[in-house]
């Protein structure tokens, strides 16, 4: 029994060896990963440098694990073991020990005096943008979100060391430093809490806001650009919108790096506007289809946030062709995304940037277009994350 | 190249096997020649250049080995000197550089980066003038068999540190079989399986305590036991690769750790842990100054010695002679002070002091400065000013590693294989380490490919 026993072992650990050597060979190599949203390492060039310093294998080692046979699956399993038989609180740097999946973060606490410093080097240079839009006639507004982390700050469990400590002076130097820079500082950040956070609001397993949400940051933002500049830009009420909740499995953003494994019951809702409002569309100078949705073909297709606008584009151009309204330009990340499928409809033309991907100078794109109101909107988590584009 | 790495699991390791088997058993110049190829292969995976400096010490060490045969001391005062200066000057130039600097004498500091194994492939080299020269082995005629003794890739990086008479036999006649084959297999998927499950985890959860500013006194505690799980997993389940590997081609190295966190005195510990460096430092430095046969003054002089080189040993830094010492204290505490007392103790009691002491030794070895160590002592003895929630939340992510870490560090295999023996479980006594020992290696494979946490603690000695 021994003798079968040892040999049955050998025999399992050199074909698993020279199996898994095999499959990596003969199996063919993606170039991204879908659940984990990055690309894969690609195969080393073998230079004299990279040989001579060792960094050559390091590189391979990167390679070769990036692309395992079978990866997605055994990763799935390995964060099902992780949630399921372990029950660790955090997977992937997601906190699952809450009714939503939360961002997680270290407990360590820091001093705070840099806020002021870095809210007014920010107010400075959105100043920079302001002043252009000032010289063609238009004005700058500031627009501060919650991130989901941010938002469901309440609903870390009771052991997390949550970050209001930070949040919270954050907010108050970002005011502080926009107001004395003269610029209109919208911070969602406060209003929202006012109310209570109201689940609606934001997804329980993406890091974004939802349609409610962009909605009820549009209201607020279109109210305070009519008070502001004495426009009487249509303020889209629920009541104009027809709400509409895809039956697709939703795939949050928290949700995806656990391999779906908690969708924490998600859906995508989208808002089209029950009266019309034509358009022509251009995606980095190039006319693409007048849609504002990118809808999946068929309902068993999972969906994500970026069914708003397709996603992130370096350049939108949303253009209604009534010159009789003024025309807004609204900078940021993804969160502009939900935003645009709303906002579009109280302007002539809209113009989106998203500073990750646009290379050339904002400041010179707003002195060109001239636009009446430029919108920059960015979430609290990433407010001195300096932003490109000039 | 780290034995828990894809590129050595799939490719290094299965090409090695499939050539090596396939040369027939009398070829063993071919065998030995084919591992001598992989073995500094391995070793240029982690920094091609240094691949010149263990050619030159396995010829400085293949000289000195012909010469020490004469046994004429300038010989093997000579070998001494040009190990120690390699050794010296890749670990120790920068540190002592400093040291003259802080002492206002300047001299330019060299950056050097230090050579992979370094330490581990020295000693070996000593280890074998010192034996020729002794007369407990003959001078090795074959440069291959000098060179595969002291490259082996098994024991290269990170020990166990073999001395030659252990495998100078089985350089030249070995016989390699389906008995040590499996053997061997199945203690590298144990040994993986201790790296992967239990080392990297745990590592994570010190990482976690230690890289907090503010810590509770229960955090850092478990920090500590965190570390101390990590720190033996790391280890001893490097030297069961190892051990294992050589077993797979017809090596035996001797056994590098035996329960050390069962001791009951510190003595007791380093009986118990790295005891081939323990091993080596107490036959080629404490014996031969006299050991503890000799006036009490010498003999605290002896472990002075050897504790400071053994903290130097590990790492050319302050917290590591700083971590000898500690250690050289209480064995001398042990040996003239509170030895009576200890023996008189109830087993707990000692158990409980040893493990204690073992803590905070690591403790001290973990933390990389002098204010660090007093910030985490004084979070560990005060009520720390942390948040009360990490604890909960350290036990939730990693409870599971630390209480399988606890049995894993208790002598379980040995209590369940005689119990089965008692019932005569024959067929579990078989079949039962196989499946566990597949479900391990597949789960380390998962923890591979899942997480880029990978380090290797003694890699750096």
């Amino acid at each position: 029994m021994k003798r079968t026993a040892q040999l049955f072992f050998v025999t399992c650990f050199l074909t698993f060896l020279f199996g898994v050597a095999a499959l990596t060979l003969l199996m063919p190599k993606a170039w991204s990963s879908y659940y984990e949203n990055r690309s894969l390492t690609q195969m080393p060039t073998l230079t004299a440098e990279s040989f001579l310093s060792g960094d050559y294998f390091d590189s391979l080692e990167s390679y070769l694990t990036d692309h395992v046979p079978f990866r997605s699956y055994l990763l799935k399993l390995q964060t099902l073991l992780q949630l399921e038989v372990l029950r660790q609180p955090v997977v992937s740097d997601v906190l699952t020990d809450s009714d939503v999946l939360l961002g997680s973060h270290s407990y360590n606490d820091w001093d705070t005096a840099y806020l002021s410093a870095s809210a007014q080097e920010c107010a400075a240079g959105i100043g920079q943008w302001a002043d252009a839009a000032a010289a063609g006639g238009g004005q700058l507004y500031y627009v501060g979100l919650p991130e989901q982390t941010a938002y469901f700050v309440d609903r870390y469990p009771d052991y997390w060391r949550d970050r209001q400590w930070l949040y919270d002076p954050t907010e108050a130097a970002m005011e502080k430093a926009f107001a004395q820079a003269d610029i209109p500082y919208l911070s969602f950040y406060e209003r929202f809490r006012a109310e209570g956070c109201p689940e609606a609001l934001y997804f329980a397993s993406d890091h974004h806001y939802t349609v409610y949400g962009a909605l009820a940051v549009c209201q607020k933002l279109l109210r305070t650009v009519n008070d502001r500049q004495g426009l009487s830009l249509h303020v889209p009420a629920e009541e104009d919108l027809a709400f509409t909740t895809l039956p697709n499995p939703f795939l949050g953003s928290r949700n995806r790096k656990l391999f779906c494994l908690r969708p924490m019951g998600d859906a995508l809702t989208i808002a089209q506007y029950r009266q019309t409002v034509p358009f022509r569309r251009w995606d980095n100078g190039t006319e693409v289809a007048a849609e504002l949705f990118l809808l999946p073909e068929t309902a068993e297709e999972t969906v994500s946030y970026t069914v708003f606008m397709g996603g992130d584009k370096g350049e939108t151009v949303v253009d209604t062709d009534r010159p009789d309204l003024p025309s807004v330009l609204i900078i940021g990340e993804s969160y502009t995304n939900a935003m645009e499928t709303l906002l579009y409809a109280s302007f002539d033309e809209m113009r989106s940037i998203d500073p990750r991907s646009y290379q050339g100078s904002i400041a010179d794109y707003i002195a060109l277009h001239q636009p009446e109101v430029v919108i920059v909107l960015r979430d609290n988590t990433s407010y001195f994350t300096a932003l490109s584009g000039g | 190249m780290v034995f828990s790495s894809y590129l050595f699991l799939f490719f290094f390791l299965t090409l090695l096997l499939a050539l090596y088997f396939l040369l027939p058993p009398r070829c063993r110049g071919g065998r030995n020649a084919l591992l001598l190829a992989f073995s500094l292969f391995f070793y240029l995976c982690g920094g091609p250049k240094y691949l010149l400096l263990m050619l030159l010490s396995i010829a400085v060490n293949y000289a000195f080995g012909l010469l020490c045969a004469g046994r004429r001391p300038w010989t093997l005062w000579a070998a001494a000197a040009a190990n120690l200066l390699l050794l010296g000057w890749f670990k120790y130039a920068a540190f002592f550089a400093q040291l003259l600097n802080s002492l206002r004498l300047p001299v330019p500091v060299p950056e050097i980066v230090l050579p992979v194994g370094i330490s581990f492939f020295t000693f070996q080299g000593l280890s074998y003038v010192i034996d020729v020269y002794r007369g407990e082995a003959a001078a090795e005629r074959s440069l291959l068999r000098v060179a595969l003794y002291i490259s082996l890739f098994p024991q290269l990086v990170a020990g166990p540190i073999v001395r030659y008479t252990a495998v100078a036999g089985e350089l030249s006649q070995r016989r390699e079989s389906l008995d040590d084959f499996a053997a061997g297999a199945l203690r590298f998927t144990f040994g993986l399986g201790k790296k992967m499950l239990l080392a990297n985890n745990l590592g994570l959860m010190a990482d976690d305590v230690f890289g907090t500013l503010s810590l509770s006194a229960s955090a850092a505690w478990l920090g500590a036991l965190a570390y101390t799980g990590q720190i033996y997993f790391d280890f001893s389940g490097y030297s069961d690769m190892a051990i294992g590997l050589g077993r797979m081609f017809g090596f035996h190295f001797e056994e590098n750790f035996n329960y050390p966190y069962l001791s009951r005195s510190i003595t007791e510990f380093w009986r118990r842990w790295h005891m081939s460096l323990s091993g080596w430092f107490r036959d080629y430095v404490y014996i031969p100054l006299g050991g503890s046969r000799c006036g009490t003054a010498k003999q605290i002089r002896n472990v002075a010695v050897v504790w400071l080189l053994t903290g130097l040993w590990h790492g050319a830094a302050w917290n590591f002679v700083l971590w000898g010492a500690y250690f050289g204290v209480l064995l001398l505490g042990e040996r003239f002070v509170w030895r009576r007392a200890l023996d008189r103790a109830p087993g707990w009691a000692r158990h409980l002091y040893a493990m204690l002491l073992v803590i905070l030794g690591w403790v001290l070895f973990r933390c990389e400065s002098l204010t660090a160590l007093g910030t985490y002592l004084a979070a560990m003895f005060t009520l720390g000013q942390g948040i009360p929630g990490q604890s909960i939340y350290l036990l939730k992510q990693y409870g599971f590693f630390l209480l399988a870490g606890l049995l894993a560090s208790l002598p379980v295999k040995g209590w369940a294989e005689a119990a089965l023996r008692r019932q005569n479980q024959e067929a579990l006594l078989c079949w039962g380490p196989v499946v566990l020992g597949l479900v391990l290696l597949g789960l380390s494979f998962l923890q591979l490919i899942s997480s880029s946490f990978n380090p290797f603690i003694y890699y750096r000695f």
